[in-house]
Formats: C-alpha cells, sequence, structure tokens
C-alpha cells in the first residue's frame, strides 16, 4: 500500500476517533481491559509452565516416589535413604543422585541475631551435580562433604553475616551446634518445586532411621545419563529392592519416576515438600481470560459494525472516486489493527498497574517487564493483533460490501448483523453472569466450609513446637507448669496434630491379612488430648494415666475406621503399628467422627495412640476465650523459664485450618475482579450499543414524542430490548454454571447445596449495571427535543 | 464516439411478494461531448439512473455499454479502474469525506489512482486556483458553505481528468448565485470536451445542456 494512502486512513480514523471520543474510549477501554487481563493470566500461566526449567539438565532429572501398600495414601514423595544410593551404585542409566531431608523449624543464631528458621534442608554433596545452584563462593565439590557445614542461599547469609565474609564463619543451631559455611549460592528461584535458605550436609543428619530400608524420609532425585531410558530405570528398582530387603517387605512398593519439570504441576503426591500447584489452574485461568478477551473483542465488533452506518457515506464517496473493495477493507482492517495496537500500550500500563494486586491473589511473583519478558511481551502484541484482526474483519467485510448507491443515500442495507450483534450481547453477558454466579457459589463454599462443626472444638487453641530434647522428654511437667498459667483451661502434648499432619504408616490389626486393610491415619497424642480438643466418645473411655497400659498398649480409632474394617463393637480388639514399636494393642475407645483434615476430604479412618516423649513435637493449649493478651502474655513469661534458649513462638489452630482452603479464598478473590471486569467490559458494549440503538431510532422517538409519549415510555421502549437480551443472557448462563460449578464442589467431600443467593445477586448484578448503561443514553434520547429528531430527515 | 448505450434498462426493488419498479425499459444514448439534462418529478428514477449510469448501481434487467464495452461483464478491478479514471461524480449534497480537508478530499482519487506526491500536490494546487478555493485548503467540510462545498465537490470530480460527469441535482442545495457558478464551470468543462449528464429539476440548469430527457414514473418520456 502506498504510504501516502496509508496517511490518508490515519487522518480519517483519527479525527473520526477525536470527534466521537466517547466511542473510541469505550472501544479502546474495553479491548484494553480485556488485553490485560489475558496479559495478566498468560504472565501467570507461562510461571506455572515455567517450574524447574531453569536446571540445565531438567531434561534428565527424575524424582523417585512410591506407594506403599498399607499406606493411606496413593505414593509417598519420599523414599527410604538407602535407595537412591544403592540404585545409584546397582542400576545402569544413574548419573547421579541427591537426596533431601526436611529440617524441622530451628533457632538459628550468630551472636545477637537469631530466629526460628523453616528453610532448611540436609543435602547429599551431589545436589550441586543435579541441580543448578551455582556456587558464588565455595567449591561445590566439597561444600556439603563433611557433618557439620552448611551453605546459605545469599539473602540467608546477608541476614545474619550482614555485610561480613560468611564462607569460614559458624551458624549456630539450636543453640549448641555450631556449622561452619561452606559456601554461598544464588537465592533459589521462585519457579522451583522447592526452595530453601540454607543445606546441611546430609553428613549431619544423625537420625539413627537413616539406614533404614523402610523409613520414607529423603526426596530423592536422579540424574539420568544422557540417552537413559528412565522405564528401565524403573523396572530394575523392585528388583533392587528384592536384593536388599525380604520379599514380602519389598513386594509392598510400587516405585514411581517423576519428570521433573511435570512434579510442579502433576504431583499430588502424599508428603510433597511443598505444595504443587495444578494443571487445571493453569486451565481455568485461561479459559476465564480467554471468556473476558472474548467479551472485550465482541464489543469491538460489534460497535464497529453498528457505527458502519455513519461511515457509509464515506465508503460510498471513496468507490465513487475509484476505491476498491479490497482497498476498503484494509482501510478498516487497518483501522482496528491500529485499535488494538493502542489498546495494547494502553494494556501494558494498566497490567504493570493491577500486577501488585493480582500477584497475591496468584499467590505467584510475577514480573511483567523486563530483559527476559521481551519474548513474552512481543507474544501478547501478537495476541492483540490477532485480536484486532478478528474483531476487525467482520466490520471490514461488511463496510467494504456496502452498495455505493446506497451508501450515499444513507442506507446500510448491507447491515444485516442486527442478529449477530444481539447474539453477542447475549453471550457477553451469559459469560458476565457465569462468572458472578461462580464467584458467588465459591464463597458460599468458603463460607460452609469455615463454619462447619469439625467434630472438635477449634477456637482457643493454641499450638506452641517443642524444640528442646529436655521440654519434649520433660512433657509431663512442662504441661503441668503451662496448666498453672493464668486463662489455660488446658494442655495437651501430641507427636502431630489434626489439620494435615497425620501419620500414614503401615499397620496391623487383629483378623485382618495386610492386603485386605484399609488406608489408616495415625495421630499420636498424650492423655490429655481428647478432653483438650473436647472430642465426642462413641463407646470406651479416652487415654488416662491412671491406666499406665495406655501409653504402651492401647489405642483408640474413630468411627470410620471400625466402619471400615468391619467392627461393630471394636473395643477389646486389637491394632499393632509395627514402624513405631507399637505391638498389639487393645481398642480402649471409639471418637466421633470428626474433620482431621480438610473438608475437601472425606472423613477417613484414624487411629490415635499415645506417643513416646521423644515423639511429642508439639503442646496444644485450650485457653479462655476471654483476655486472650493477658494468657499470651504469662504464657511467655513461663515459657523463657522452662526454655530459655528458644523464644515463645505459637500458632492459632483455627488459622491453621483456615490456611488450609487459601487457594479457594484465592481463587474465589480471583474470580469476582474477573467478573467484575468481565461485567465492566460487557456494560461498555451495551453502553456503546445503546447510543447507536437510540441514535438509529432518532426519528422514531421524535415521532412518537410529537404525537404525545411521555419521556418515561420512550426510555421503557429503549431499555426493553437490551433487558430482554441481558436476560436471555443471563438465562442461558445458568445451566452451564449449575453445572460446572457442581463439578468444583465435588472436589470437596463436604460442600454446601447450591443456594438462591448467588443466583438472585447475579441477576441483580448484571440487570442493574446493564440498565445503567442503557438507561442514560436511553434518558439522553427521550429527553431530546423532538424537532431536533424530526429535523434529521 | 458513442460513450453510453443503454437498452431496456430496468430497475426495481422486491419488497414481499410485491416489486417497486424505478426504472422501466430505458434506452438511452449519449455522444462523447454532449451535455444531457435528465429532468423529471421526484421519485421519477432520476438519480437512479444516474447511479446506474455510474456503476453506483447495477440494473435489474436489460444492458448498459460504456464507452463500448458492456457493463455487466466487468469485473470489480475493472471496474473500479473505470471510476478512478473516466467517470467524475457531483451529488446533491456534496458528500465530502467530512474528516478530511479540502485539500485532501481533493487528493483522495489521485491516491487511489497512485499518483505520485509531486504531481499530487502540483495537481490539486491546480485545482484549487481554478476553483478560487486555495485559501480554503485547509478547512473541514463543515467549515464551508454550501456553494463552497459544490465547488471542492466539482474539483474533486474533475481532478482525475475524466471523460464523463455524472451529477445528481448538484445546484439542488445552493443559493441562485452558486448555482450559476457550478452550472458555468459544467459549461467549460463541457467545451473543453468533458461528457456531461446532470439531474436537475431547474429548467434555468436544463438550458445549460445541449439536449434534455424527461423521465415519469420510471418511463422515458419520448
Amino acid at each position: 500500500m502506498l504510504p501516502s494512502l496509508a496517511g490518508n486512513y490515519v487522518k480519517t480514523a483519527w479525527r473520526k476517533a477525536k470527534r466521537e471520543k466517547a466511542y473510541a474510549a469505550i472501544n479502546l477501554v474495553g479491548l484494553a481491559v480485556g488485553l490485560a487481563c489475558a496479559i495478566l493470566t498468560a504472565l501467570y500461566v507461562r510461571h506455572e509452565l515455567g517450574f524447574d526449567r531453569y536446571h540445565v539438565r531438567n531434561d534428565r532429572i527424575y524424582r523417585l516416589a512410591t506407594g506403599v501398600r498399607g499406606g493411606a495414601y496413593e505414593a509417598i514423595a519420599k523414599v527410604p535413604g538407602p535407595w537412591g544410593l544403592a540404585a545409584l551404585k546397582e542400576i545402569p542409566g544413574i548419573e547421579r543422585a541427591a537426596r533431601f531431608v526436611l529440617m524441622n523449624e530451628i533457632l538459628v543464631g550468630r551472636g545477637e541475631v537469631r530466629s526460628y528458621e523453616s528453610g532448611g534442608m540436609y543435602a547429599d554433596p551431589s545436589v550441586f551435580d543435579v541441580f543448578s545452584f551455582p556456587l558464588l563462593r565455595g567449591d561445590p565439590a566439597t561444600a556439603l562433604a563433611r557433618p557439620g557445614t552448611v551453605v546459605l542461599t545469599e539473602s540467608f547469609a546477608r541476614k545474619f553475616f550482614g555485610a561480613a565474609d560468611p564462607v569460614g564463619g559458624t551458624l549456630t543451631f539450636d543453640t549448641k551446634n555450631d556449622y561452619l559455611v561452606t559456601g554461598i549460592i544464588r537465592d533459589v528461584p521462585a519457579q522451583s518445586h522447592f526452595s530453601f535458605d540454607f543445606l546441611v550436609s546430609i553428613e549431619t543428619y544423625a537420625n539413627p532411621m537413616r539406614e533404614d530400608w523402610r523409613w520414607n524420609q529423603f526426596y530423592t532425585y536422579f540424574l539420568l545419563e544422557d540417552g537413559a531410558a528412565p522405564g528401565a530405570v524403573l523396572e530394575k528398582i523392585p528388583g533392587l529392592l528384592g536384593r536388599h530387603m525380604p520379599p514380602a517387605e519389598a513386594s509392598d512398593y510400587t516405585p514411581r519416576l517423576q519428570r521433573l519439570t511435570d512434579i510442579h504441576l502433576r504431583s499430588h503426591l502424599f508428603r510433597e515438600i511443598q505444595p504443587n500447584s495444578d494443571i487445571a489452574n493453569v486451565y481455568i485461568f485461561s479459559a476465564i481470560a480467554l471468556l473476558v478477551l472474548a467479551i472485550a473483542g465482541i464489543n469491538f465488533m460489534n460497535l464497529t459494525t453498528a457505527r458502519a452506518l455513519a461511515r457509509a457515506k464515506e465508503v460510498g464517496v471513496r468507490k465513487a472516486v475509484g476505491a476498491s473493495r479490497r482497498q476498503l477493507a484494509r482501510q478498516f482492517l487497518g483501522e482496528s489493527v491500529f485499535m488494538s495496537a493502542s489498546a495494547y500500550a494502553a494494556s501494558l500500563g494498566l497490567a504493570a498497574l493491577l500486577l501488585p494486586v493480582f500477584r497475591p491473589l496468584a499467590g505467584r511473583s510475577l514480573v511483567l517487564f523486563g530483559a527476559s519478558q521481551i519474548g513474552f511481551l512481543a507474544a501478547m502484541a501478537g495476541l492483540a493483533l490477532a485480536v484486532g484482526l478478528a474483531a476487525g474483519t467482520y466490520p471490514a467485510f461488511v463496510l467494504s460490501a456496502f452498495q455505493p448507491s446506497d451508501a450515499l443515500r444513507g442506507q446500510a442495507r448491507g447491515i444485516r448483523g442486527d442478529m449477530l450483534r444481539k447474539g453477542l450481547v447475549v453471550f457477553q453477558f451469559a459469560a458476565s453472569a457465569f462468572l458472578l454466579v461462580a464467584t458467588g457459589i465459591v464463597r458460599d463454599q468458603l463460607h460452609y466450609v469455615q463454619g462447619k462443626r469439625l467434630g472438635f472444638d477449634i477456637e482457643h487453641l493454641i499450638v506452641v513446637p517443642l524444640r528442646e530434647d529436655g521440654m519434649r522428654s520433660g512433657y509431663e511437667a512442662v504441661k503441668r507448669e503451662l496448666r498453672g498459667v493464668p486463662g489455660v483451661i488446658s494442655v495437651s502434648a501430641s507427636g502431630n496434630l489434626p489439620g494435615g499432619s497425620d501419620w500414614g504408616v503401615p499397620y496391623e490389626a487383629e483378623g485382618f491379612s495386610p492386603e485386605r486393610l484399609p488406608p489408616m491415619r495415625q495421630l499420636l497424642v498424650d492423655q490429655d488430648f481428647v478432653a483438650t480438643y473436647k472430642l465426642e466418645l462413641a463407646a470406651g473411655r479416652g487415654f488416662a494415666l491412671d491406666h499406665p497400659t495406655d501409653a504402651t498398649a492401647a489405642v483408640m480409632i474413630n468411627e470410620e475406621a471400625a466402619r471400615q474394617l468391619g467392627w461393630a463393637d471394636p473395643l477389646g480388639r486389637t491394632m499393632a503399628v509395627p514402624v513405631l514399636k507399637r505391638g498389639p494393642s487393645p481398642v480402649i475407645g471409639v471418637i466421633r467422627d470428626f474433620h482431621f483434615r480438610s473438608l475437601r476430604e472425606k472423613i477417613g479412618p484414624i487411629m490415635v495412640l499415645v506417643a513416646t516423649p521423644e515423639m511429642m513435637t508439639v503442646v496444644s493449649l485450650r485457653i479462655r476465650a476471654t483476655e486472650v493478651p493477658a494468657t499470651l502474655a504469662g504464657l511467655e513469661r513461663k515459657w523463657r523459664e522452662l526454655d530459655p534458649a528458644h523464644p515463645f513462638a505459637y500458632s492459632f489452630l483455627d488459622e491453621r485450618f483456615a490456611r488450609l482452603y487459601e487457594r479457594e479464598r484465592r481463587t474465589g478473590t480471583l474470580l469476582l475482579s474477573v467478573a467484575g471486569l468481565a461485567v465492566l467490559v460487557a456494560c461498555l458494549g451495551l453502553f456503546g450499543l445503546a447510543a447507536y440503538a437510540a441514535g438509529k431510532r432518532t426519528k422514531e422517538i421524535g415521532i412518537r414524542k410529537s404525537v404525545g409519549a411521555s419521556a418515561r415510555s420512550i426510555v421503557v421502549l429503549l431499555s426493553k430490548d437490551f433487558t430482554r437480551l441481558i436476560a436471555i443472557g443471563y438465562l442461558a448462563a445458568l445451566p452451564i454454571v449449575v453445572w460446572l460449578m457442581g463439578r468444583w464442589l465435588e472436589s470437596f467431600a463436604y460442600r454446601t447445596a447450591i443456594g438462591i443467593g448467588p443466583f438472585v445477586a447475579a441477576g441483580l448484578a448484571v440487570l442493574a449495571a446493564g440498565w445503567l448503561s442503557v438507561g442514560f443514553q436511553s434518558v439522553r434520547a427521550a429527553r431530546a427535543n423532538p424537532t431536533d429528531a424530526l429535523r434529521y430527515e | 464516439m458513442r460513450i453510453i448505450e443503454t437498452r431496456g434498462v430496468t430497475k426495481w426493488y422486491s419488497s414481499g411478494a410485491t416489486r417497486t419498479f424505478v426504472l422501466r425499459d430505458i434506452d438511452l444514448d449519449v455522444e462523447e461531448g454532449e451535455f444531457l439534462t435528465v429532468m423529471g418529478p421526484s421519485g421519477a428514477g432520476k438519480s437512479t439512473l444516474l447511479h446506474i449510469l455510474g456503476m453506483l448501481d447495477s440494473p435489474s434487467e436489460g444492458r448498459y455499454r460504456f464507452g463500448g464495452r458492456d457493463v455487466h461483464g466487468l469485473t470489480e478491478r475493472e471496474l473500479t479502474g473505470i471510476h478512478k479514471n473516466d467517470i467524475g461524480f457531483v451529488f446533491q449534497s456534496y458528500h465530502l469525506i467530512d474528516e478530511l480537508t479540502v485539500f485532501e478530499n481533493l487528493e483522495t482519487p489521485l491516491l487511489y489512482k497512485k499518483v505520485k506526491a509531486s504531481e499530487r500536490k502540483a495537481r490539486v494546487c491546480d485545482m484549487l486556483d481554478r476553483f478560487r478555493i486555495v485559501g480554503k485548503k485547509g478547512l473541514f467540510p463543515n467549515q464551508l458553505s454550501g456553494g463552497q462545498q459544490q465547488r471542492v465537490a466539482v474539483a474533486r470530480a474533475v481532478i482525475a481528468e475524466p471523460r464523463l460527469i455524472l451529477a445528481d441535482e448538484p445546484t439542488g442545495n445552493l443559493s441562485s448565485k452558486e448555482g450559476a457558478e457550478i452550472m458555468e464551470t459544467f459549461r467549460e468543462l463541457n467545451a473543453a470536451g468533458t461528457t456531461i449528464v446532470q439531474v436537475t429539476h431547474s429548467e434555468k440548469n436544463a438550458a445549460c445542456g445541449k439536449r434534455t430527457i424527461r423521465l415519469l414514473d420510471g418511463w422515458l418520456e419520448k
């Protein structure tokens, strides 16, 4: 195309836009909002898909996980320590193996600087061979070779060493162990399925179970040799286990290999290092963004087509002076592309503004601008261009197809798109209503989940970790001391807690062969647990100090366990847990079912045992609802006496439970914001269309008014059509939203019924928004002087 | 040489089962260099005839030869070529592009003809001079009087040096003085060899032409 002709087009488009600012602004803002939405989502999706790819050899790294017969899960993400080492030695195709063990939260100190740190892992020296964590200081070959050595990330080092050189310095762990800092690495990138602040050499890990072939405690990663098939490696692992374990034990395991880059989105095993994301989230996000983008694109298309009438004359003139149809189509398509390019620029600004709000919703640290983002931004520009072309093609086609003689007479018989336009409005409002109703249902479910009675009293329970060996072995004395603090009602020590930290180790039950046992979870508690948590008993009694054998030879189960074991009268039946060195012990009590995990899961069978003192990790305290701050202050004073080395740190159990639904809460907020945007964009479009419709009916309105129609009847006349479209859109959305959200709710074992509330609210919202947009235009048209309207003829 | 030749040209619009006839069986010959006036009451089909002659519309029936070529068989490209090179239009309501200045309006046909920038400028300036609108070249159509707008429109029709000018009531919205000026221009163009077909209600305008035909209810009066 000749540049001069292009200049002619640009002038026309630009001056037209300047003259009709409202129309141009609606088009631009609508498209920009849609694009911003798409950009943010694409940012998130790209982030999610890019996990663990910064490891140079990511295509050769696999994690060893395993299913365990009798385990209360499909598979566990960690395996016994010797597996990885033996596999490296005996199975061809494995170049390196690196293992991690999570460290419990631990007090780390250097001089005056002391804090609880939960970002530690024990790691094999080979971690630097398998993964790409380049050392800024130190020698990767030796950094983690000896016991008592630690490698820090940059920001962790800065926290404790400030500007001083950390390498060669020491950090004090748990007030008594000094570890030598042997290396510094860059902070672990955010796109990692696991992250840490510091690595302690695995030789330091002194647990006697580390050589046990059955103790699942080591996250084990293999770097396969170039060209080695993971399937071939996996095939040999059962044989390996058979060589080192009794055959009956070896056959309990079904090992599996997971590709490193699949873990973040597709692995949902028991005991993941950190909770993973879900590919479904990626799909849902993408679908919603596409929906909003479609709404925006439709606006663009609708408005441009509707405005075609106003450009009919120009088309006629251009045709008369010799423009070909193709040149005209190109002109109008060019305008669309120009518009989408402007919208893209605006959407970048908008996305940058929204990013700080979006980041916490996505739960990710996302970056929009930067050198590494050039490809992404170019791709988004491509998307904007595609939307411009897609949305501009139809109007360009319609406009360029005008019969010049009609166009010059100001009639545009070429425009037959009324049905299409209406259909698109229906679609927009269906999508908006869908998102609004979905938001409402998510909120209802969250409300339900948090309001549901759990089967124990979750309020005013605080949880304090036991950090000192002496505190664990002397836990009875500690409990006594804490109970003496004013405001404390009762105290219980335990090895784990309701809310997801229950165990799922193999067990035995009277009269069952191992393969017929239902999966069972374990809580390890003390004699005050049932009372402190206010659990209800269905039969028998709770653990008691005056029954000395309760500590070593008694179990409690919940009703579900009794049901699944088929025991009508469980009392006196015996169960055993070999891993915990617990021989056959009689059931002394049955607890009414309670929610010890998220309400997403159905209450499963669980057994409760009294833990040995060294297994106690935490105390739970029920405190009086009044004077909570005073009680906490008293507890802190008491704690300083009991364990001066470890500062007092506590959490409320109900807050820990609320965190189980963090993802749902974020989804809910996100849906609400997106739904809001969708409604906004749809209303912008409606606003423009209403202006057009009112304009087209100017003469009709003039005539009606000249024969005595009231302004009110005119408003009703003009709003009626759009109200019908909104209503149709809303109704069309109902079956889809009921079906889809029904499926979403099914991911919760315990769920609210879909109520009328979200539907009423969403219906009112779209109607109100629609009426506002249409009403403004209608009132303006209705108020106009009839002679003005008629003079246009 | 004969520039226009129609045989049995008929135009109707259907609405439902009924047909509304606008033109019936028109046989019309126009020689190169003629100045033809089409007259007739409102609704007689004058504008439709002009649009068909200008290939802005097509007949429902009948044959139309332009410059010896059958219009019916023309490709879109050839049709566009005729609009670019051979025909200039002048309309009652001027039909300038509102977003373009006088200069840019005049330039538009030349852009479609892919005339080079330097020549384009020279020809536009030439037209501005000739139609005494030099002072208006930077203004937009809505800043001009009706007569000025029509002068721009005529200049635009002429700038591509067409063989045929089709004018649809060119003076209908103008004062008598402005109208007279436009008619004078047409007479000059015709004297220089341009064929002109105008539609008008005004006997005075018709007197400028060399021949007059009359339409009534779509029929050509003999």
